[in-house]
């Protein structure tokens, strides 16, 4: 009788591959100490341009020095803790290997996105308290207190899957075109416009917020951010609610993209 | 001479771990157009050696001299002198054509246009790679690959050729294809090759001469022939028979025992030979017989026992 | 032959290697453009909000920007193989490069072109050609962004050379690039003293992009030879640091263990 895997056996996998991307990104300490210079050096740099504004440019939008700083803490936690994380699923496809991973019981996307999510809750949780520590020192405050740590983590987290999940059809496309990198670059980038990477969207021209709310990308850098800037409840409920309907509906098509690109590599086959 | 080795050193400072001796005192000198290989097995020092001898790693102790010049000092120098072939590391441009990684390599050793061109066809004409001149690398099999690599080190006219690993990763045809190629090549253009090998046939069929190393140290320097006439004592006899399980016999030792199928290895110093044959004859039914020198590759194994 | 045809030689065919395929080199490099001129849509919110930083304008930050940007450009087009420094450092890949009787510092640098540096370029150009107030300070842009590529691959190759002697990876020394990039990229106005002394000796950023800018609003010859000064004087500080890290390399001591 030929072995098949239980839902139960699928689901250790995926567990066993999210530990694996945990403790790989811990046991790679230069990386992790690389990401938070990158993370310092661009936060420290921008508090410095914040704080030479005029006070009442901010105020415009409703906005406080300490207040933009934290914000940018918070979505560049996110942004750096995905880093390139297509780039894996891109290379394998190019070099061939993925050929050998496509014949596993449990799919190549899933273990490859359950890993990568392993690393990224690694890489937030290794830069989260720094970040802060030297988002409080750049402010003097904290723009939040601590029973607001839960909601904002959760959303931070939830915000890390959504970019992730774009990460993932990034690294499929290459299946398609032949490399990742040109949709990934109008992907980041738009990213860091219409997720409001800088700036809040309160911030924004009022026709871009709209253009903005109709794409994810919100639910990736802004909805976190703005949870900690503005942590009354109705606010944050639509927060997760927002990134809840984006990671459902980014996540049905991740599991579209996979097929779509098991059916292609297997049928079609591609050319090394 | 064409390499002086006197002396030859290397020992790695490694962190947090002792101090570690990858090759020791070596000595050795080889003339111009000799064909030596340097076999052991891995961790031995063969690659460290040649590493010192082009260059490219400085030893902690002893001298050398390659085509008149100090390898690790006179690098640039050096580089005019010999050429040197990765097994696992290419020095083409993949993308490009092979011809075009050619005329950059002409570029970069600045070879005169006329004598370049009568030097590469030459060199072509012996690989039989003239088919492959306007190919991409990236589109060669390895073995095609290898025979472009050996052309480009050699365009240079270089006076020794290295080869470190030449034969890894080829299937059985290529790498008889190479190893015929390499051999020609290095009568043709007088060139002496001292090439590191795990594969024997790779001595067999290139080299005149064995270096044998082995934790840092060479154990054994001569040529291929004294080395099968050292161990010509040892004969292997291969009987095909009708019996499918034959029985042996007499005081020969069993090599190999399977079904219609018996290899004795006999020492021929102490035993003759007609009379074990005579033996097999009246006791099997005997269908083929073949009698063998014993392989190189046990030669070595059994070098490697007896001289730790 | 003349002694320095190979240098040319092995630059074109670095980029050749990628020109062979000019749909994909096409793709990469319109799609880069395409990437730049929506990071500057950024920079038109900032200033939408902001008006200016200290007099500092969206013009000037976008010549900045667009300096860098083509800056960036050269050294991912024509000398990307910087990049490549510490992994061959790591994996033996220098051997081929020592091996050659040519520099293996520039044999290194010319070992890879990303065709996206085209991209940087031509975007890098046009931002400039919106910011600047003449065809030529648009000339003059260029010329600084071309010193400023100089300064920009010698720091990489100095990051890179590293790995010499420690165990910096190649991602680490990717992310202390990417981190100078930002110093580069952002108006250096009222930074902390020492980090103002660090970004014109030690991470020379402020000569790719920011004192260009400043020269081309008010000129300064004392600045004008200072970025002058620094396209030669880094260079030289990075071939020095190799040559030194190759003894290190060819003693085989690194704090990693042996190949």
């Amino acid at each position: 009788m030929s072995a098949r895997i239980t839902s139960a056996g699928a689901f250790a996998a995926l567990a066993h591959a999210f530990r694996l991307g945990w403790s790989e990104t811990w046991a790679q300490r230069s990386a992790l100490l690389g990401t938070f210079v990158n993370y310092a050096v661009i936060l420290s740099l921008w508090a410095n341009l914040y704080r030479q504004l005029h006070p009442q440019s901010l105020a415009r939008a409703s906005l406080g020095y300490a207040q933009v700083v934290w914000y940018l803490a918070l979505t560049e936690l996110v942004a750096l803790a995905i880093g390139y994380a297509f780039r894996q699923i891109q290379d394998e496809i190019l070099d061939g290997s993925v050929t050998a991973l496509l014949v596993r019981p449990v799919g190549y996307v899933a273990l490859t996105a359950a890993q990568e999510i392993g690393r990224t809750a690694a890489k937030i949780a290794a830069l989260a308290v720094p970040g802060a520590a030297l988002a409080y020192w750049l402010t003097g405050t904290a723009p939040f207190g601590a029973a607001v740590v839960p909601a904002v983590a959760v959303s931070v987290m939830a915000g890390a899957a959504n970019l992730l999940a774009m990460q993932v059809l990034v690294g499929l496309s290459t299946a398609w075109f032949g490399t990742a990198r040109p949709v990934f670059f109008i992907a980041q980038k738009l990213m860091f416009v219409l997720g409001g990477l800088i700036l809040p969207l309160d911030a924004y021209p009022a026709v871009l917020v709209k253009i903005a709310w109709l794409t994810p990308f919100p639910a990736m850098l802004y909805a976190p951010a703005s949870v900690a800037l503005d942590p009354t409840w109705p606010h944050v409920a639509a927060m997760l609610a927002v990134q809840a309907f984006w990671l459902g509906l980014a996540w049905l098509a991740v599991v579209a993209a996979s097929t779509a690109f098991e059916r292609r590599y297997v049928e079609g086959g591609l050319a090394a | 001479m064409i390499v002086e080795a006197k002396g030859l050193t290397k020992t790695f400072l490694r962190a947090r771990s002792e101090p570690f001796t990858a090759v020791s005192g070596v000595d050795f000198t080889i003339d111009a157009g000799e064909r030596v290989a340097f076999i052991g097995p891995n961790g031995a020092g063969k690659s460290t050696t040649l590493k010192m001898l082009t260059g490219l790693l400085y030893p902690s102790a002893g001298a050398a001299r390659v085509a008149g010049f100090v390898p690790w000092a006179e690098r640039r120098r050096l580089a005019y002198e010999i050429g040197i072939v990765f097994g696992q590391r290419s020095q083409l441009w993949y993308h490009l054509r092979v011809r075009d990684s050619f005329d950059l390599l002409a570029k970069i050793y600045g070879l005169d246009a006329k004598l370049y061109r009568a030097r590469a066809e030459r060199i072509t004409n012996v690989l039989q790679i003239e088919a492959l001149l306007d190919e991409p690398v990236k589109t060669l099999s390895l073995g095609q690959r290898m025979r472009c690599e050996i052309a480009a080190a050699l365009l240079h006219g270089p006076k020794v050729l290295f080869l470190d690993e030449p034969t890894i990763g080829l299937d059985v045809t290529a790498k008889a294809l190479l190893r015929e190629h390499l051999k020609h090549l290095a009568e043709a253009e007088d060139t002496a090759i001292v090439l590191t090998s795990h594969d024997i046939g790779d001595i067999e069929h290139i080299c005149a001469r064995v270096i044998l190393v082995n934790h840092g140290r060479i154990l054994l320097d001569e040529p291929l022939e004294n080395l099968r006439a050292s161990f010509l004592r040892e004969k292997r006899i291969t009987i095909v028979t009708e019996d499918e399980r034959p029985e042996p016999f007499g005081a020969a030792v069993v090599v190999e025992r399977g079904p219609h199928r018996l290899t004795l290895s006999i020492d021929a110093s102490t035993f003759a030979i007609d009379e074990v044959v005579a033996e097999a004859l009246k006791r099997l039914r005997v269908r083929d017989l073949t009698i063998e020198n014993a392989p190189l590759e046990e030669i070595i194994r059994h070098l490697y026992r007896e001289r730790p | 032959m003349n002694r320095f045809a190979w240098i040319p030689a092995l630059g074109l065919a670095n980029l050749r290697s990628e020109l062979l395929r000019p749909w994909n080199a096409a793709l990469l490099g319109a799609f880069m453009a395409i990437n730049n001129f929506v990071w500057f849509g950024v920079w038109a919110l900032f200033f939408g909000l902001a008006g200016d930083v200290r007099g500092w304008t969206l013009r000037d930050v976008t010549e900045i920007y667009g300096i860098l940007a083509v800056a960036y450009g050269i050294y991912s087009a024509f000398f990307g193989g910087a990049r490549n420094v510490a992994l061959f450092i790591q994996n033996g890949g220098l051997d081929v490069y020592l091996g050659r009787p040519r520099s293996p510092l520039l044999g290194v640098l010319f070992s890879r072109c990303d065709p996206t540096g085209f991209g940087d370029i031509a975007s890098g150009a046009v931002l400039i050609a919106w910011a600047a107030g003449s065809p030529a300070e648009w000339l003059l842009a260029l010329v600084f962004a071309t010193l400023g590529a100089s300064v920009l691959v010698s720091v990489y190759v100095a990051i890179n050379c590293l790995a010499f002697w420690t165990s910096a990876r190649p991602r680490l020394c990717d992310q202390l690039f990417e981190s100078f990039l930002q110093f580069a990229m952002v108006p250096q106005i009222g930074l902390p003293v020492f980090v103002t002394v660090l970004l014109y000796t030690v991470l020379p950023a402020a000569f790719i992009a920011f004192v260009p800018v400043e020269i081309l609003r008010a000129f300064s010859l004392g600045k004008a030879a200072a970025v002058v000064a620094a396209a030669t004087v880094f260079p030289a500080i990075a071939a020095g640091l190799f040559r030194l890290g190759l003894r290190r390399y060819a003693s085989g001591n690194r704090a990693l263990d042996v190949r």
